[in-house]
């Protein structure tokens, strides 16, 4: 079953909206049947009133005829409520389970599809296979109903003119078939354009100091102009091929209606059909020809909405590479950890950490340093288990973190990743993210510890300032601080700053580090600054992802090649 | 042909937005696409054709049925000349339309498309001209979608044609209708008013539902795209069921929302047909009574109704198209104020010019490449003088603030001599990016002045004298292309060798080779496959092969290993050497070395001197250096 195709993979997803999708057509059937009858039954009453009929013998057909326009119109509307109900709450499901599977990813997921491109098949995607689905459910049934249903009515008139319908659909349809598997081509290769020209856009726009103090605005003028005439001609040539729709179908229509209005005059001449009944056969063709023009529409969208639908279920797909044990009850002991021969990489061949080994005290206060890229971070991810080891083994209060439920040790580890992101919201929503029911007084206490009191209570709205969509209007240094923060409310076991005071200045940090050293958690700081960890336990110094050293700073002062020279270069003539 | 809509891949807009000024808007839009009246006037009178040969085809019918058919009926050998002979009209009347049509597609492609080229072009032109005040007052995404979705809406002028096509058809039917029958045409207008009316009725709802459903997407996206980059930190705080009821909830809203939206628009289309149909049988009956009566004939009936059938249609496009139209009005008029934004003032009329020395040791200007530099002045008296390009910068008295209420910047007042480095300190928002800012005239000055080699930077041309500087910010931005293109970017004109050379000076040289094709390897979008101290050296070496005699440089505090580090400092001195240079300085190195140390704290010098007087002083600048500080 692989060859099953992305959208109807999907189409389970459909849950408790099922009944809309399987009635909406059903209305729709009772439309097609109406709307075919319609033009028979006038064709009817046409003839008696020819004839000189008009009067009582009329009044059934009329009534008739009225009873199925009604029936049309009430079946039409309810096809298209069942629709919009089918559609939208498909929509909500796929947004629902993807959100959510999303959310069970492990790191190693996320990195792996990488968020833009989840972003994108949340939000873009999704409504590109509603909106088709709601087309296929309308027009599925609806259109090669209407073309079968006017070729029998018409094949009931009269048999012989009913062939050229026949062969009508067939050459209209095959043109149509073709334009639109030839136009999905194309537009392919004209939205390609329309990502270059954006990606084009939007690298000026970053960069426009460096474009104007370089002044080069002619140049990347003129490159832009050809990327606009190459996206041009990309879209003339779809366009041209789209619009032979035009002509064909003036061409089909008008034809149509000649040839029924020729052989049909002949045949009423030799009295083989009424006048009425060849009223009738035109409606029939102008409805063949609506009826094969919305298949090609449907197909055209099918074709080209086919790729988001694969997307949508390789996010579904997806399994979740980090196997949690949700139910475990093992607690800690304390905050010490050990590493013992822990080997660790983000891809199977390429290992980050390379047989680490090392003890941490409950309580004690550890900095880590080394060269970018020598898995610091990636160290520090493995202890909330964010990402899981190849081998080895790490232990946190006594017990291997593989025997913890996911939640409770991230609820004892906590963590200030490098990148400070904030949420929108207010301070204090911000701030319980790391606990929920903390008091007012915690918080008050986790903002001083973090040095974040003083710029909050400067906000005219204090803990209650709204932070735009990622903290926005706060500087550097003033987010880290209440990421801080929020990392200090949860009072963890375990904290870890991932170069979480960056952008902080000096004193500044050294008041944190000052109220740090009076917490009883473990703290690891990771950093760049030497300067913040002089006063810790231990260092623990890293180096292509092997341990090169951990010891206290003093007697890495003594020995150690790497933290010397970071001595030097960073504070060298200072003391 | 004004009956069936043809598949585009336009329609994903607001119905509903409407333009503020309609008038003014539309004269602009219409102006561009009368660029080639030519083919406008072309395209209307085919347009016209098109249209008139369509109806013409149904109006032959009624001679058709009634005096070839009906007539006939009862006869064993009908004569069929004039059978054969309408046939043949209708024939070639076919082809007329077919053919016409198919011409009529392609000059509207090319009309449209060329309209979309110019004011993509003409946007872009805006963009570049416009001053950074702009790009800090408004989002890349504000700015992104006036080039995407807004472009996106003129995509309406394609269905201008069917628009005039559809207002024809309607004069044309109705015309032909009163001749058949005014009695019944009367009779078709009242219905078709009242048709008319729930179509309006039904737009009306669609059109606050689609606002409401707008409004509910803007909210889940804006959700998901802020969770989903979060989704780390939302991992380490274990808040994913929480998260997850909240977007539930959200989800909901947008399926009550959408499902209200979509069902208007789903329910229109089966209305307007079903009350055709009702109008149709209406007509039987009433024309079947005139026809039992005798006050009608069966080929008019016959054409009547057919025309009654082909009214509704262009009345139901006319309003949808409608929106469409109003909507890219509405687009047009934000591109249009766009494009309407004041520029960048350059009133500069010093010129930046190749001059070499001559037999007397005076300089003269002249067109070779010398790669010696002077300032050409002409004076209101009519003379000209030349000075030497050399790189001295004085600022006189500055004020400055980005916005009028907030002055950053405190009558600042100092002087760098040519070739003399000057290092700025002071803490976060103190100021200092801000005089950078100032020199390359990103920004206006309130008050004060600044002069460059004596000259009021207000006089230079800005071209020019954004040529006779360079800039080396922390954030370092490549482009996508190669290596070499990269490097070039600070002079187009320089050779391989050229580049190659300052690469080597910038220490950039041996990661370059060590890539897989070297100096050819294509960047990503701002040179993501290197490293950051990688990406530093390369806007070092860019900035060197455009040989300023004033540099300005911001260095990056980010992380970088002490490798790097050291690879950085050196290639910033090798860059910085003979050159005036204005540094944003976090490294001690750079502070101790530079010939004027400068101490900003709020916008206001505190201190200058060199390392050593400063040092003497035992304040602000002894704080920071001792470490009390950050040196930021």
């Amino acid at each position: 079953m692989s060859k099953k195709s992305g959208f109807r993979k999907l189409f389970p997803y459909l849950g408790e909206y099922k009944k809309y999708a399987i009635l909406s057509p059903l209305f729709v059937t009772c439309e097609v049947v109406c709307e075919i009858l319609i033009p028979f039954l006038i064709a009817q009453l046409l003839d008696k009133c020819l004839a000189g009929e008009w009067g009582i013998n009329l009044k059934t057909l009329i009534i008739e005829l009225f009873a199925l326009c009604l029936c049309a119109l009430v079946s039409g509307v309810l096809a298209g409520r069942l629709t919009a109900l089918a559609g939208a709450g498909f929509a909500k499901n796929l947004r629902n389970k993807c959100f959510s599977c999303v959310q069970n990813y492990s790191f190693s997921n996320l990195d792996e599809v990488s968020i833009p491109s989840i972003i994108t098949r949340l939000t873009s995607d999704i409504t590109m296979v509603q909106n088709v689905f709601m087309l296929i459910i309308r027009s599925m049934l609806f259109s090669p109903l209407k073309i079968v249903c006017s070729i029998f009515m018409a094949f009931k008139i009269h048999a012989e003119l009913s062939l050229i319908f026949i062969l009508y659909f067939l050459v209209l349809g095959t043109c149509l078939f073709f334009i639109s598997k030839k136009t999905t081509k194309l537009f392919m290769i004209f939205m390609n354009k329309v990502d270059g020209l954006n990606s084009a856009l939007q690298e000026i726009l970053i960069a426009i100091r460096i474009v104007k103090s370089f002044v080069r605005e002619k140049y990347e003028k003129n490159k832009f102009c050809e990327t606009v005439q190459e996206l041009k001609n990309s879209q003339i040539r779809t366009d041209k091929l789209i619009s032979l729709n035009e002509p064909i179908i003036i061409f089909f229509l008008e034809s149509g209606v000649i040839s029924i209005l020729f052989f049909g005059g002949k045949l009423i001449l030799s009295q083989q059909l009424t006048p009425g009944e060849l009223v009738c056969f035109l409606t029939y063709i102008f409805n063949i020809l609506i009826a094969t023009n919305m298949i090609s529409m449907l197909l055209n969208a099918y074709f080209r909405t086919r790729v988001c639908a694969e997307r949508i279920n390789e996010i579904l797909e997806k399994e979740p590479t980090l196997i949690d044990n949700p139910k475990s009850k093992v607690q800690m002991d304390d905050g010490s950890v050990v590493f013992s021969k822990v080997d660790f990489g983000y891809v199977q061949d390429r290992k980050v950490l390379d047989d680490v080994s090392f003890e941490i005290k409950s309580g004690e206060m550890i900095g880590i340093i080394g060269q970018t890229g020598s898995g610091k971070s990636s160290l520090v991810m493995l202890l909330p288990r964010l990402y899981d080891i190849f081998s080895g083994e790490i232990k946190i209060g006594g017990h291997n973190i593989k025997e913890y439920s996911l939640n409770y040790l991230r609820n004892n580890v906590s963590i200030a990743l490098q990148n400070n992101t904030l949420f929108s919201g207010t301070i204090e929503e911000n701030l319980r993210w790391g606990n929920l029911t903390a008091s007012k007084e915690e918080l008050d206490r986790v903002c001083q510890m973090a040095c974040a009191d003083e710029f909050i209570s400067k906000m005219p709205k204090g803990f209650q300032t709204d932070l735009g969509q990622g903290g926005v209007n706060l500087s550097g240094g003033q987010k880290q601080r209440l990421c801080i923060a929020r990392a200090l409310l949860k009072k963890s076991k375990i904290i870890i700053f991932d170069d979480s005071t960056s952008a902080v200045d000096n004193m500044t940090d050294r008041k944190i580090r000052d109220e740090l050293k009076q917490i009883d958690s473990t703290k690891i700081i990771i950093t760049q600054r030497i300067i913040s960890v002089l006063n810790a336990d231990k260092i623990l110094v890293l180096n292509n992802g092997k341990v090169d050293a951990f010891d206290t700073p003093e007697n890495l002062m003594k020995y150690n090649a790497i933290y010397q020279d970071m001595y030097q270069t960073q504070l060298g003539g200072v003391q | 042909m004004s009956k069936i809509k043809t598949p585009h891949v336009l329609t994903r807009h607001a119905p509903g937005e409407k333009p503020k000024d309609l008038k003014k808007t539309l004269k602009r839009l219409v102006g561009y696409v009368l660029e080639r009246k030519f083919h406008f006037v072309l395209l209307l009178l085919i347009v016209c054709i098109v249209g008139s040969a369509e109806l013409a085809i149904l109006g032959l019918q009624k001679p058709l049925i009634n005096g070839c058919i009906l007539p006939l009926m009862k006869q064993n050998h009908p004569d069929l000349t004039q059978f054969y002979h309408y046939i043949y009209c209708m024939i070639g009347l076919m082809l007329l339309g077919t053919i016409l049509a198919w011409i009529q597609a392609k000059i509207r492609i090319q009309i449209v498309n060329r309209v979309f080229e110019k004011i993509r072009n003409e946007m872009f032109a805006k963009f570049e001209r416009l001053p950074i005040i702009f790009f800090d007052k408004h989002q890349y995404g504000e700015i992104m979608s006036l080039f995407t979705n807004d472009v996106d809406t003129l995509l309406a002028l394609h269905l201008f044609p069917r628009f005039c096509m559809a207002i024809l058809t309607i004069v044309i039917i109705f015309t032909s209708m009163i001749v058949l029958s005014p009695v019944l045409t009367v009779f078709v207008s009242v219905v078709l008013c009242l048709i008319f009316l729930i179509i309006k009725l039904i737009m009306k709802q669609s059109r606050r539902f689609y606002q409401q459903q707008q409004e509910s997407i803007g909210h889940v996206n804006g959700y998901i795209e802020e969770i989903i980059s979060g989704a780390k930190v939302v991992k380490v705080f274990c808040r994913e069921p929480a998260v997850e009821k909240e977007f539930d909830q959200k989800v909901d809203t947008l399926f009550k929302d959408a499902s209200s939206a979509i069902t208007c628009s789903t329910v229109l289309m089966p209305c307007v047909g079903n009350l055709s149909y009702f109008l149709i049988i209406l007509t039987g009956i009433v024309g079947g009574f005139l026809l039992s009566i005798g006050k009608m004939d069966f080929g008019s009936l016959a054409v009547f109704i057919q025309f009654t059938r082909l009214l509704t249609r262009p009345i139901a496009e006319l309003s949808t198209q409608c929106n469409e139209m109003l909507s890219a009005l509405a687009g047009s008029e934000r591109i249009f104020k766009f494009l309407d934004e004041t520029d960048e003032i350059d009133n500069g009329y010093v010129r930046l010019v190749n001059v070499e020395n001559d037999k007397s040791g005076n300089i003269v200007e002249t067109e070779k490449l010398t790669n010696q530099w002077a300032w050409k002045h002409p004076h209101h008296d009519g003379t000209t003088t030349y000075t030497k390009l050399s790189g001295n910068v004085v600022f006189e008295n500055v004020n400055f603030g980005y916005i009028p209420e907030k002055q950053v910047l405190f009558d600042f007042n100092l002087e760098a001599q040519a070739g003399t480095k000057v290092a700025f300190v002071g803490s976060t928002g103190a100021g200092k990016t801000t005089i950078t800012n100032l020199i390359n005239k990103f920004y206006l000055l309130h008050s004060g002045k600044i002069r460059y080699d004596g000259i009021n930077i207000n006089k230079i041309k800005q071209a020019d004298l954004r040529k006779s500087m360079a800039m080396v910010l922390q954030d370092t931005h490549l482009f996508t292309g190669s290596v070499m293109n990269n490097i070039k970017y600070g002079n187009l004109n320089a050779t391989d060798d050229d580049v190659i050379h300052v690469a080597k000076m910038a220490c950039a040289d041996d990661f370059i080779q060590k890539l897989p094709k070297g100096y050819d390897t294509v960047l990503t979008a701002d040179g993501g496959n290197l490293s950051q101290g990688q990406r530093q050296l390369l806007s070092i070496a860019r900035a060197m092969l455009a040989n300023p005699p004033v540099l300005i440089l911001d260095e990056a505090t980010s992380c970088v290993d002490t490798r790097t580090e050291a690879l950085i400092e050196k290639a910033m001195n090798n860059l910085m050497k003979g050159r005036t240079v204005f540094v944003i300085a976090h490294r001690l190195s750079t502070v101790r070395n530079a010939d004027k140390i400068v101490v900003i704290e709020q916008g206001k010098i505190i201190e200058t001197g060199n390392h050593d007087e400063l040092m003497a002083l035992k304040n602000k600048y002894y704080d920071l250096y001792t470490g009390a500080y950050e040196l930021s």
